[in-house]
């Protein structure tokens, strides 16, 4: 095997157990390299173009997600076009709302670019030198069809969203919270095609972190000869994977330890539907009916927006299952704290009170308890009471 | 079949959140041990991968390789005992859902791993001294 020394490469100098450590070393270097130089990220202070009173003074439906966000992103890009000539609603072809393909056209005839993407994560985003309309799962909407939002930059570390369904409009986030409903795909939108160095981001971001791998694999390969059992390499390359995991999730950006709220967030949902909530108790629907009435507990409503405003319990608030974390937190932080909380949904069949009774505990209260009767047992009581 | 690792790792790394979302899916971990899978294992893939494409403690590695494909194979037939329609975890979103797709490729690759473990075994229980 040939054994080449490299100047530019230097540490990979020492990979010289055969061609291919050397090969991954200069590898791993070179994509460090590359994506390790910072690129001009999207001005935080251009989301001052976007005009919001316009915007809000025009009704918006459901499916205008992905033409308003991809309104946002162009102004925030400095891009010359009529708003109004994309918002007028004629260029949606589904019933749902746009499709990544209508929003490609819809830049297109507006005289600018709007480039799919998929794999995009936190590396992607505050790399970006333009603003991406990104694409969230279903869980975000009532229709259950995805949805489309504007990525517009950075602000104190936290992402500055666009979003048509938020009544604030423009907001931010953590990334955490964003990285947990993204489905990858977006579109970056430009006012012009966009170079081979920002398609790569896409791909490759997340192989910036790889140099350390390198470092690994070269204290591995100085092992000594005697460490020639399977069992032992296979221990030595688990402890060095162990080491690295919990620095890693200590210390990246979306690391465990700087997002432990996400973390807890989506352990809860799932958790929750296997179990009581801590320091709970289960009403039944008569003293519910007592308590409601005597104005003594304060109750929340676990389902989703749409059922909430067909029905709910007297003076109920709105704290669904289908909120993201942010929204959630804001909306918890105006319950008050004098009286117990009780959270209920449809009926005994349904789980989503004991998963928004876990996040309530998450924000901090600890008098929560869950009604599992639900809407159901609520309307027969009150029909039991009415007869009499 | 190590870039096969490396390329599913960096996918992992880079949004962890929906990672640990499709290992609490599988309903087998939670809490801790959800998270301890979840953030550990995306490395423990790169650290296996490189040390294959390398050619690095190769024995321990497609020891590692063997074990990672048998037992994610596992877990995804039990998924599939249970009915449980849920996203495979294995590369994103290039193959979504739980399939004889991913039960195949799994499969395949855990026994690629095993024959070229006992290929080194052999190879090294013939050499000279």
């Amino acid at each position: 095997m040939p054994r080449t020394t490299s100047v530019v490469f230097g540490p990979a100098i020492l990979c010289t157990r055969g061609f291919r450590s050397w090969l991954f070393g200069n590898f791993a270097l070179a994509v460090f390299i590359v994506f390790a130089a910072k690129s001009e990220h999207v001005q935080s202070q251009d989301t001052q173009a976007i005009p919001g009173s316009a915007l809000a003074s025009i009704d918006v439906i459901g499916s205008e997600c992905g033409t308003y966000s991809i309104v946002a992103a162009a102004r925030v890009a400095g891009i010359d076009f009529d708003p109004l000539a994309i918002l007028d609603g004629n260029a949606v072809t589904g019933h749902h709302g746009s499709s990544a393909v209508d929003l490609v056209d819809i830049a297109a005839s507006s005289g600018f670019v709007a480039t799919p993407v998929a794999g995009i994560g936190l590396d992607y985003l505050r790399h970006s030198r333009f603003p991406v309309v990104l694409h969230l799962n279903d869980s975000v909407s009532e229709a259950g069809s995805g949805h489309w939002i504007a990525y517009l930059g950075e602000q104190d570390q936290k992402a500055i969203v666009f979003d048509v369904m938020d009544p604030k409009r423009l907001s931010t986030r953590s990334y955490s919270e964003l990285l947990m409903v993204m489905t990858g795909q977006g579109l970056v939108v430009s006012p012009c095609s966009l170079t081979a160095a920002d398609g790569m981001f896409g791909r490759f971001a997340a192989m910036l972190r790889c140099w350390p791998l390198a470092i690994i694999l070269l204290l591995a390969s100085l092992a000594p000869q005697t460490w020639q059992s399977a069992r032992a390499q296979a221990g030595l390359l688990l402890i060095a994977s162990t080491v690295w995991a919990l620095l890693w999730m200590n210390t990246a950006e979306t690391g465990w330890h700087s997002n432990f709220q996400t973390v807890a967030w989506l352990n809860s949902g799932h958790s929750a539907i296997y179990s009581s909530p801590t320091g709970s108790e289960i009403l039944s629907s008569r003293k519910m009916y007592d308590e409601i009435m005597a104005g003594n507990i304060s109750l929340v409503d676990a389902r989703n927006k749409e059922q909430f405003d067909r029905f709910h319990l007297p003076n109920a608030i709105y704290l669904g299952i289908d909120m993201l974390p942010h929204r959630f937190f804001e909306a918890a932080s105006e319950l008050p704290t004098d009286k117990p909380v009780v959270v209920y949904c449809n009926n005994p069949q349904c789980s989503w009170s004991k998963i928004v009774a876990a996040r309530l505990t998450l924000a901090g209260y600890t008098n929560v308890s869950c009604f599992i009767g639900g809407v159901q047992e609520y309307r027969a009581e009150l029909k039991r009471r009415e007869a009499g | 079949m190590g870039f096969v690792l490396i390329a599913s790792a960096a996918i992992h790394l880079n949004n962890p959140f929906r990672f640990l979302e499709a290992v609490l899916n599988y309903q087998i971990v939670y809490g801790f041990l959800a998270n301890f899978v979840a953030g550990g294992l995306p490395h423990l893939q790169l650290v296996v991968g490189g040390a294959l494409v390398t050619g690095v403690m190769r024995r321990g590695s497609l020891l590692l390789a063997a074990t990672l494909f048998t037992l994610f194979l596992f877990v995804q037939l039990t998924a599939v005992f249970r009915g449980l329609d849920i996203e495979c975890g294995c590369f994103g979103n290039a193959i979504s859902r739980i399939s004889w797709q991913s039960l195949g490729l799994t499969g395949l690759a855990g026994s690629i791993a095993v024959f070229l473990g006992i290929l080194e075994l052999r190879k090294n229980s013939l050499s000279p001294g």
